[in-house]
């Protein structure tokens, strides 16, 4: 019993963060993967993978951002990681924010 | 003679990607498939090598990333033909504007998939390129 409401909590959740505009169909793909692959702990592998990465490049961002002449070529390389990743995890807004973030810092070096 | 998904050989796949979340989505993807053998490899540098020495014919396809460490996947797509390797090489990237897709394909890549490889996008390399 207990496990089945977890599992409808679960299932409750996902849905509102597909309504939301959270995730995309991206992350649906990973998660028939999972359930065709027989692979119970994928989904959650990729996004601990992803949590990591997002945890690492943001890190670094602000270290960047800190300094008082800031690289954006430097700021861009960690962006499209950070856009790769979210894109293969199906995190939408994430990705979404790169690609506006990226634009900046192209305008940012045209600017000089 | 057709092969049925029984007798079918297996298809071997290198892949030339640094970033670990990008391996693990390439690795289930592929497994789904069915009868394929994944190699990976982190930057062009190590992909030259392992195709020098598996030898020419050993890869049915090479999909390789753009941006990464020692070598990126530019230089490794022009590097690995001049080893006689025939093998069909995809261009990955989550930059896909016609100017990264034109860069991949003037480098000697014989497609470009934009990133994420999801089913669509991997059959119909694999399709394109009479793999499966």
């Amino acid at each position: 019993m207990a496990a089945a409401a977890l599992r409808e909590q679960l299932n409750a959740h996902i849905a509102s963060m597909y309504a939301s505009g959270m995730v995309d169909e991206q992350f649906q793909q990973l998660q028939m993967l999972q359930d065709d692959g027989s692979s119970p702990g994928f989904v959650a592998e990729v996004v601990t993978l992803f949590c990591d990465d997002a945890d690492r490049i943001i890190t670094e961002l602000s270290k960047l951002l800190e300094q008082p002449t800031v690289d954006f070529d430097k700021v861009d390389a960690y962006v499209h990681q950070l856009k790769g990743s979210s894109a293969s995890v199906g995190a939408q807004k994430v990705k979404f924010t790169c690609m506006q973030f990226r634009q900046l810092c192209q305008d940012k070096n045209r600017d000089g | 003679m057709a092969t049925s998904s029984a007798s079918r050989r297996i298809i071997r796949v290198l892949l030339v990607e640094d970033e670990a979340i990008h391996q693990v989505i390439a690795r289930q993807r592929l497994k789904a498939v069915g009868g394929v053998e994944l190699d990976v490899v982190v930057n062009g540098a190590e992909a030259v090598r392992r195709v020098r020495e598996r030898g020419a014919y050993y890869y049915d396809l090479i999909l390789t990333d753009r941006q990464m460490p020692v070598m990126d996947g530019h230089e490794a797509t022009r590097q690995i033909p001049a080893l006689g390797v025939t093998t069909p090489i995809v261009g990955l990237s989550s930059d896909c504007l016609a100017a990264d897709v034109d860069a991949f394909i003037n480098a000697g890549a014989d497609d470009f998939v934009p990133k994420p490889l999801n089913k669509e996008k991997l059959d119909r390399v694999l399709t394109k390129f009479g793999i499966v």
